[in-house]
């Protein structure tokens, strides 16, 4: 028995247009002659199903096809072992499918593997707009299955399949809230996001810097934002250099208890920090952290330290104490590298020969980099050999990496111990959700320095003038230490400069919403599952949960069979007619004439009239009325019922005695 | 409770036993697409997990949420539905069976519905794209040919995979369509002196008498008189008739054909039946047992045919 037609135009067009908004997000990653392979494959079917008329290639083709496709992803190095990497041939596999759609059965195996496809988006990318997206694609996909499984039109189809899945959102919320969050990684299968490593060159920043892609986005729960020159997010603490690149030294990452804060009046301030996966391990915070997130540990150097380094979008929350400094001692941070130019020797010499005190060389540092024909470029070009003579003795011009760098390394030479920190400086802040949003042009390094026994946070790239046409955001925003608009929030030059204001706010609404989306929904985990159970009295997590939650589904679902199965044996009774003849047959049924199922209402009636002549004309005019009703053409309005069923209140309720017939007919 | 719920599914099941012709037994049957579908989803959790990611949670969710929608309406799609058994038609053996049967819907539409026999294996179906609420509409089943006879078909399938493939649902009519079979009708070179030998009244039959006219085809007819040049010029296809001399009683006698097997003798009296109801020629049919006396038209033609179709032998053939 075959239940579906052949393939048509609409079937195939419908699924290549849902396959084509699943693969679209990864057009990007997809090498150029792939994505015109599958333009081409697209073409190809829709036109073939438009004639009427396909021609399926036999099987060796089609396996020779994905050989070749294998093959060239594995020549062109596309392939990986990695999920994200073998994208690529997933995809191409995908769209080999369509050229061998023949029966049910291929139809529906690519409509599933679009989810799939839908799915390995979201792995990658779970913010609102992809998500939005996705929800959008997985319709289009079930459009395709419904669509395939009944002849109706495009719009019949498209508002079925919107009201399943519209039907199943309660359901699908519940499996979502309730389905349990396992923890396991599996080997192999880690994205790699470009971020930051544990190495620092003075040009590297540069590369961030130009990007507006969020980086993290900071909630204040207590509404206790510090101002925002104290808005330094710590990162990584680089105390080893050769000269010209910095990196983290491994030997002296020193977990310890660390000691109690140093002045409880310092502020603390709870952040809750929502971080892009950087393929680091290091985490954000204020400077200084005082109380590490879960599965992160503090370091003596006050860095936070991830175990692993987090692939997904990790929400966590840490609290930092301002002004408190680290008093860790270490000695990588006081070497000084065998290589270097002596006239970087020289300076620093000089610096420490006119102090009277330490602090003294430090402000003679900041003071060297305001005046002397410093400026602040992003774009300073290549450094000769030695990178850090020659920024400071000839170009003369950079961005915040040379400056720290340059400035760790003069003070090491001065005699105080100094080191490098990379983290990010500021953020914008969204007016409507009041909180922060750090993006990747908020990258920023400064130096810190060992004086007085403490290490004290030192910016030498604070008053450095702007170099002459450096227009970049980052630039901006250190110059003039005022807000810059990033280009999410810009307006796009085509609209009218009236909508420039609108147009902010509904990026903040956008952003806030995009915020709440990603603390709500996608921050639910295992602990909030489990914060629910512990509300209503359930501590100990899986089995009890597990078995009250089946036992629970099990009994709704009886339940609303139960009650379906029973309303759907009650007659329908929705004729107004047909429930007043009905009680008008139970009344003369209690007078003792019960209706025949084969009496008619004129044998009826005239039946009842000779049985009770008392009601003779009664009886007789109620069935001429329900005949005239029944048959004709008089609709049964309102009035009328009532003045039926105030009829039918005339008849008695009980049959007359006997001797009462006999009174009457005498 | 537990208790409560027993008794009712007690209840339940028992009345789905006693079956009517009116409910149909309703059954639900998970489709390989269903497999595939859960074998995918795995693999996204899978991932969901390995990435924690929510945003594939919730597509995993959202999909099976709606996979269960689509169970639901596939059910309700097919849970109201009515079928009265119409007429099954007689036919000749071999050839096509054909019955009808109207499906009726409920208080709403209902789409993509297949109506079958699930008895017969390479049964196609007949589709019916789209019945409105409490439209019906009339399906004529063509069945493969079968022995001649009496033949029983009890049950009648209307199945559907709507709306999205993952489950089949199917609503198992009880019917009883009664098909009779008539012997494969045999026209034999002597058949005129077979029927008219012994009472001397016999007429030459078939194409070879003179053209009496014209009567429209019915189903089941031979095609061998069909007038294929008037269907050739675009006219509706037209039977002609024959006739040779004056319309006199024939008998059809079973014991007219001695020494020939019991089928093959059904079939050449059924050939002679056919070919004297063409002609308008009156005939009557003797069967061990039987007698019908002379007469024709639809009614005699069909009562004679009948009886050929139900015939057993009185004892076995044996050698005469």
């Amino acid at each position: 028995m075959s239940l579906v037609a052949a393939h048509g135009f609409s079937r195939v067009l419908t699924l290549v247009l849902a396959m084509v908004m699943a693969t679209l997000p990864f057009i990007g990653s997809l090498p150029p002659w792939l994505t015109l392979g599958i333009v081409i494959l697209a073409a190809w079917r829709v036109m073939a199903e438009y004639r009427g008329f396909v021609i399926i290639p036999p099987i060796s083709f089609r396996l020779l096809l994905a050989l070749i496709v294998a093959g060239l992803l594995l020549l062109t190095n596309e392939l990986g072992f990695g999920l994200a990497a073998a994208t690529p041939l997933f995809v191409g596999f995908l769209w080999i499918k369509l050229l061998e759609l023949k029966a049910r059965r291929d139809y529906l195996l690519a409509c599933f593997l679009s989810y799939f496809l839908v799915a390995v988006m979201l792995f990658d990318h779970s913010s609102l707009t992809y998500s939005i997206y996705a929800i959008a694609t997985i319709t289009a996909i079930t459009t395709a299955l419904v669509g395939y499984h009944m002849d109706a039109r495009a719009r019949q189809v498209v508002g079925l399949s919107a009201r399943l899945m519209l039907k199943g959102l309660p359901l699908a919320i519940i499996i979502f809230m309730l389905f349990p969050r396992l923890q396991m990684n599996f080997p192999n299968l880690g994205n790699a996001t470009s971020g930051f490593t544990d190495e620092l060159a003075p040009g590297d920043i540069a590369r961030l810097a130009l990007s507006e892609e969020p980086v993290m986005r900071v909630e204040f729960p207590n509404h206790d934002m510090p101002s925002t020159d104290l808005l330094y997010w710590r990162g990584l603490v680089l105390n080893h250099t050769d000269g010209e690149r910095w990196k983290v030294s491994r030997e002296t990452l020193v977990y310890q208890d660390l000691p109690n804060a140093t002045d409880e009046n310092l502020p603390a301030i709870v952040q809750d920090i929502t971080l892009e996966p950087m393929n680091q391990r290091w985490l954000f915070a204020l400077d200084v952290a005082e109380l590490p997130p879960d599965r992160t540990r503090l370091a003596l150097n006050r860095a936070l330290v991830r175990r692993q380094p987090p692939t997904q979008t990790l929400r966590y929350r840490v609290t930092s104490r301002l002004g408190e400094k680290a008093d860790d001692v270490d000695d990588a941070s006081s070497r000084i590298p065998e290589q270097l130019d002596p006239r970087v020797r020289q300076l620093a010499q000089s610096w420490r020969d006119q102090a009277t005190q330490k602090n003294d060389i430090i402000t003679q540092g900041l003071k060297y980099f305001q005046a002397n024909g410093f400026s602040y470029s992003l774009n300073p070009g290549t450094m000769a050999d030695d990178s850090v003579a020659d920024f400071l003795f000839n170009k003369r011009a950079g961005f915040c990496s040379h400056y720290a760098t340059s400035f760790s390394l003069l003070m090491r030479c001065a005699g105080l111990p100094a080191r490098v920190i990379v983290g990010f400086r500021r953020g914008d802040l969204n007016q409507v959700g009041g909180f922060l949003m750090v993006r990747h042009d908020h990258a920023h390094a400064w130096s810190e320095v060992f004086i007085n026994g403490f290490w004290q946070r030192v910016d030498p790239t604070i008053g450095v003038p702007l170099a002459p046409g450096e227009t970049s955001p980052a630039a901006l925003r250190n110059e003039n230490n005022s807000a810059t608009l990033s280009s999410s929030e810009r307006k796009p030059w085509w609209m009218p400069e009236l909508l420039d204001q609108p147009y902010r706010a509904a990026a903040q609404y956008w952003q806030l919403a995009e915020a709440r989306w990603e603390s709500s929904v996608m921050g639910l985990d295992g602990a909030t599952q489990s914060s629910w159970l512990e509300k209503i009295g359930i501590t100990r997590f899986a089995p009890s949960f597990l078995f009250i939650s089946v036992i629970t589904a099990i009994g709704i679902v009886i339940t609303v069979f139960l009650w379906w199965r029973q309303r759907e044996r009650a007659p329908i009774k929705t004729d107004p007619l047909v429930i007043w003849y009905d009680s008008f047959c139970a009344r003369l049924s209690h007078l003792g004439i019960t209706r025949e199922a084969w009496e008619g209402p004129l044998d009826f009636t005239g039946r009842a009239a000779r049985a009770l002549p008392t009601h003779a004309p009664l009886i007789t005019q109620l069935g001429q009325e329900y005949i005239a009703l029944r048959y004709g053409s008089t609709p049964v309005t309102r009035a009328v019922r009532a003045r039926l069923f105030a009829a039918l209140r005339q008849l008695p309720k009980r049959a007359p005695t006997p001797a009462f017939v006999a009174a009457t007919q005498s | 409770m537990t208790e409560l719920v027993n008794k009712s599914m007690k209840v339940s099941i028992a009345d789905d036993i006693r079956i009517s012709p009116s409910r149909p037994v309703l059954r639900i049957k998970f489709t390989n697409a269903c497999f595939y579908l859960a074998v995918v989803l795995g693999f996204v959790l899978l991932g969901a997990i390995n990435y924690q990611s929510n945003s594939a949670y919730l597509i995993v969710a959202l999909v099976i949420s709606t996979a269960v929608m689509s169970i639901i309406h596939a059910w309700k799609n097919i849970r109201a539905l009515g079928v009265i058994a119409g007429q099954a038609f007689p036919a000749f053996a071999g050839e096509p069976l054909r019955a009808n049967a109207t499906i009726t819907a409920g208080g709403f539409p209902t789409v993509a519905l297949v109506c079958d026999i699930p008895d017969i294996a390479e049964d196609d179906g007949v589709t019916i794209a789209h019945l409105g609420a409490l439209q019906s509409q009339l399906v004529t089943l063509v069945l493969p040919g079968k022995q001649r006879g009496l033949h029983h078909l009890r049950r009648l399938r209307v199945a559907s995979l709507y709306p999205m493939g993952l489950v089949f649902v199917q609503a198992e009519f009880i019917i009883d369509w009664q098909f009779i079979v008539y012997p494969a009708p045999l026209i034999s070179g002597n058949l005129a002196s077979d029927a008219g030998d012994g009472q001397g009244e016999g007429q030459r039959l078939g194409s070879t008498g003179d053209f009496h006219g014209h009567h429209l085809y019915q189903p089941g007819e031979s095609q061998r008189r069909v007038d294929w040049r008037a269907v050739a010029r675009g006219r509706p296809i037209l039977v002609k008739e024959f006739v040779s001399g004056p319309l006199q009683d024939c008998w059809i006698d079973y014991d007219r054909f001695p020494g020939v097997p019991l089928e093959q003798r059904l079939s050449l009296m059924c050939g002679q039946i056919i070919s004297f109801e063409h002609t308008g020629q009156r005939y009557g049919l003797r069967l061990p047992g039987i007698l019908i006396e002379p007469n024709h038209g639809e009614t005699h033609y069909h009562t004679c045919l009948k009886q050929l179709a139900l015939w057993t032998s009185p004892q076995p053939l044996g050698n005469p």
